[in-house]
């Protein structure tokens, strides 16, 4: 492996309201086999102790005058301070494995054309159904939908909330921007728009807290299907000349509209009018196809009684996803209102 | 499903599945051509070893649906032909919306500005 970067690395952690988890993020920072030479939490004018917790786990602290409004804003103001030559963006939120950081900055120390780098997802708590779906949906999709974008070179998205970036491309590419609801799409495909690589490195494994009600995770599921929406009506023309991540994205909107429509509509109708029940077993039909990457993702980490037992979750999880798509579809689209505000999702 | 955050009915799942099958062709005609890189040979066979095994559970869970749901036969097509015909047709869309952008792509004119994002704070 070669010689990790960490020590010409800034990692940025924007927090509002993060008193509960923050510190545990900053020490899983430090505590890293490749410690960053600075860890700057943005503490986004909290009404809790967020700030004085990180700073006793010891972190920078900054503090905009005014709540910057959103996790961008947050991490703009922090890489405006940020002088080595890469930066990593984690949630205030999220804890790190122990050699996250080390292994995430490879490809970048590899390859000066990536400009990005991001890791493996597992929710830290699984304990709700919401939890449960959210930690299958990520193994499925960091197990088998990633790595194969990654071999073709165009991880659809380097995930907000843990990846690694060269500071000079990020600052080229204006930072973190507000423009979307969906800063981390945003800024991924400005980079492969601007002829950068972004990477995506499983090894390198963060735990986020998921949302774990109904409530959190409709504010969650709104933003990122709203996100989506506002990156497809931002970028399409500059990424129909990617052919890769144009025919990706042309394929999840195709079939993000395709599957809202089925779940929500055509399956429920159809067994109703045809009297036929059983038809709504194609709810569940790809049981078998989502389990196989689930279980080997499952049993590399010692946790497919874990798997199995949330992998109902999942088709929960999915279903209600399908009604957040069409919402941000008709919000976005034909009612022409976009969502501006930023809610985070827990 | 095929991100995290995004619904999916399988056909983004079938577009997946395919690329994964075509991984140890691509890296072959890589490796002629002198592109490789250390482990790439590993994930491409994981890959591949994934797309295969859900490639069977697909056929074997379509068989059961077939046997436990008193399926209609549509155009007369039964069996094999009747669990085939909508991964045939799946894929044909599939190749279809692909085609249609990658035209659409060749008669748009030169890559338009990008616009310079917001900064606050």
């Amino acid at each position: 492996m070669p010689a990790p970067l960490a020590d010409q690395l800034t990692v940025i952690i924007p927090a509002y309201n993060e008193a509960a988890s923050v510190a545990d993020t900053v020490r899983s920072v430090l505590e890293q086999t490749t410690p960053p030479a600075r860890v700057i939490v943005v503490d986004d004018r909290s009404t809790d102790a967020t700030g004085t917790l990180a700073r006793a786990a010891g972190a920078e602290v900054i503090c905009p005058p005014t709540n910057t409004g959103s996790k961008a804003g947050a991490q703009n103001l922090a890489l405006d301070v940020v002088d080595t030559p890469y930066c990593m963006a984690i949630d205030g939120d999220t804890t790190l494995a122990p050699d996250a950081i080390e292994r995430l900055m490879v490809p970048l120390a590899d390859d000066p054309e990536v400009a990005a780098a991001c890791g493996f997802v597992v929710p830290r708590h699984v304990s709700t159904v919401w939890e449960r779906g959210r930690y299958v949906e990520y193994l499925l999709s960091f197990t088998f939908y990633k790595p194969t974008q990654d071999y073709y070179g165009n991880p659809l998205i380097s995930s907000g909330c843990f990846s690694a970036y060269r500071t000079d491309r990020l600052r080229e590419a204006g930072g973190w921007s507000e423009r979307t609801r969906a800063e981390d799409m945003d800024l991924t495909w400005s980079f492969y728009r601007a002829g950068h690589g972004v990477r995506f490195v499983p090894d390198a494994v963060c735990y986020p807290i998921e949302p774990p009600d109904l409530d959190f995770m409709t504010k969650q599921l709104k933003r990122w299907s709203h996100g989506f929406v506002q990156n497809v009506g931002l970028h399409w023309k500059g990424i129909l000349r990617l052919p890769f991540l144009s025919t990706v994205v042309g394929v999840a909107l195709f079939d993000a509209v395709v599957a809202s429509l089925i779940y929500l509509l055509v399956l429920p109708v159809l067994a109703v009018a045809l009297g036929a029940p059983l038809l709504l077993l194609v709810y569940v039909i790809d049981v078998p196809a989502v389990l196989v990457p689930v279980l080997v993702a499952a049993r590399r980490r010692r946790e497919v009684g874990r798997a199995l037992l949330s992998l109902p979750c999942f088709f929960v999880l999915r279903t209600v996803n399908g009604f957040f798509m069409l919402e941000a579809l008709i919000t976005e689209v034909v009612l022409r209102r976009p969502l501006l505000v930023y809610e985070k999702g827990h | 499903m095929n991100n995290a955050g995004l619904p999916g009915t399988g056909i983004g799942g079938l577009f997946y599945l395919l690329l994964a099958l075509c991984m140890p062709v691509v890296e072959v005609v890589r490796t002629v051509r002198g592109d490789t890189e250390p482990g790439r040979w590993r994930q491409v066979l994981t890959q591949f070893a994934l797309a295969c095994a859900i490639l069977v559970s697909l056929v074997g869970t379509a068989a059961v649906y077939l046997r436990l749901v008193d399926a209609p036969s549509p155009f007369g097509l039964t069996g094999t032909a009747l669990v085939l015909a909508p991964v045939v047709l799946a894929a044909l869309l599939l190749c279809l919306v692909v085609v249609v952008l990658r035209v659409w792509a060749r008669l748009l004119g030169p890559e338009p500005e990008l616009r310079t994002p917001v900064r606050v704070g």
